[in-house]
């Protein structure tokens, strides 16, 4: 019978069911009593739930992602931002990138092999690691030259250190649960290290799988959106990236290459456009 | 069969998948519980659905297809991930409901009932809500707040609408009981 009368209630029975079930509703009280309390329910359920609209800035990435589609606020004539090809090969700050993540290669393997600590799945960790940092946001300090700095005296050289305007998250070494491969050591607050990284347009933490592309000794992987671009390259077990075109509503993440997976962990990058070569930056 | 320029599928997705974001959007915040995951389930599911479009029959109700692909998103990646509060099996909080003498009788008409519901707020029917393990929620959400039909909360939740049936009117008096639990420690049911 309760599931005869939330049918009824619900419109759900048809004709004969219904006027049956309106005739033991009329002759019981117990039932009336139920009938009303269920009514209660739905209507409370359905008054008092928070209804929430979409965002804009949603409704944009979507369209992004599907149709390749750009804010009409972060158009720019392509032909004036840097091609990733050129900024990997003739500009300093690519061969500089290119120089640090060799380096960064051989920081992560030594850090990997010889820290006590224990490696724990990044991919999980990241996931934390942002729920932290929506909780409560932190400021990171340091900044790029720093890291390279510390990562000079590390290694025993010193890195080229690119222009890459500002500080960015990054911290631990942590082994992809997806593959297993070790990813990276980051820098955060103190802890040494580098991480490869890579972005996404208008993505939160997600996995997401990226498209490969190759040429000559690199391997790129893209996300969908065509002016962003992105090389990944792998040198000595480790994966390094380099990302142009960036919009402060990119987001920035660990990636695995190793299984073509990713997730992301921070987000806001400033604009990368205006600023030659490339510029990645954090809150 | 002539096959359609992307042009022409985009339009087709506009109109048919994009009109519904607000509702899939709605539903993806009661799902996951947070704005962020619950952007990203939407993006995950029209990114999908535009992928599959093709297989999309037309004509047949994308809204229902959409919920599917975003239910199946959430099943299979979400909700794994999520950090979801402990909830316990939706027959031991029934046997539990069922065996525990009702220490306070309810009001003693309907009318009652209603005005004493009438009290509560947002966060007690979410707080309820909350408690009910996710394939109850699921059909409550889609049916009260929705307002969706038996038949398209069986398409998307892939089951017999005889299972829609209980499991709504078995979800229903598990939030009836614990909202008029609610309204008794708030004091807007006086006990006598």
């Amino acid at each position: 019978m309760p599931e005869l009368v939330t049918a009824y209630i619900d419109g759900e029975l048809s004709e004969p069911e219904a006027r049956a079930v309106a005739e033991r509703i009329e002759a019981d009280p117990a039932v009336q009593l139920f009938v009303a309390a269920q009514r209660a329910t739905k209507r409370l359920v359905a008054t008092r739930t928070a209804r929430h609209t979409a965002p804009a800035a949603l409704r944009q990435s979507i369209r992004a992602m599907i149709f390749g589609e750009r804010r009409a606020q972060e158009a720019r004539p392509a032909a004036k931002r840097p091609s990733l090809w050129w900024l990997l090969t003739r500009s300093p700050a690519g061969a500089s990138v290119a120089g640090a993540g060799l380096l960064v290669a051989v920081l992560v393997v030594v850090l990997v092999l010889f820290s006590g600590e224990r490696i724990t799945p990044y991919i999980d960790d990241v996931y934390a690691h942002h729920t932290q940092v929506d909780r409560f946001p932190v400021r990171i300090e340091g900044s790029y030259e720093a890291v390279a700095a510390e990562t000079s005296e590390a290694a025993g050289f010193t890195v080229p250190v690119p222009r890459l305007g500002d500080e960015f998250a990054l911290r631990g070494a942590r082994r992809c649960t997806l593959c297993g491969h070790v990813m990276a050591f980051v820098k955060y607050q103190g802890d040494e290290g580098l991480v490869s990284f890579f972005v996404i347009p208008g993505v939160r933490p997600a996995i997401w799988r990226l498209k490969k592309q190759s040429r000559d000794a690199m391997t790129f992987y893209t996300a969908d959106r065509e002016d962003l671009q992105m090389a990944f390259w792998r040198r000595g077990g480790t994966t390094y990236c380099l990302a142009a075109n960036l919009s402060e509503d990119d987001v920035v993440g660990l990636a695995c290459t190793a299984c073509e997976q990713a997730a992301i962990v921070r987000t806001a990058i400033r604009d990368t456009t205006a600023a030659a070569p490339v510029r990645i930056a954090r809150q | 069969m002539t096959k359609r320029t992307e042009s022409e599928r985009r339009k087709e997705f506009e109109d048919d998948a994009l009109v519904h974001l607000d509702l899939l959007y709605n539903t993806a915040v009661q799902m996951t519980r947070n704005v962020a995951d619950a952007q990203d389930l939407v993006q995950e599911t029209f990114v999908k659905a535009y992928r599959f479009f093709d297989k999309f029959k037309r004509g047949t109700n994308c809204k229902a297809w959409l919920f599917k692909i975003m239910k199946n998103n959430f099943i299979n990646t979400f909700r794994k991930r999520a950090k979801e509060p402990a909830k316990v099996d939706f027959e031991e909080v029934q046997a539990v409901l069922e065996a525990k003498p009702q220490p306070e009788p309810l009001p003693d008409s309907g009318p009652d009932i209603e005005q004493a519901f009438e009290e509560l707020v947002e966060d007690d029917v979410k707080a309820a809500l909350d408690q009910l393990p996710f394939e109850f929620r699921m059909v409550t959400i889609l049916s009260d707040v929705q307002g969706l039909s038996y038949q398209e909360i069986a398409d998307i939740m892939e089951c017999p609408i005889g299972t829609v049936r209980s499991r709504l009117s078995r979800a229903r008096r598990f939030l009836q009981g614990k909202l008029y639990d609610f309204a008794r420690k708030r004091g807007i049911v006086k006990t006598s």
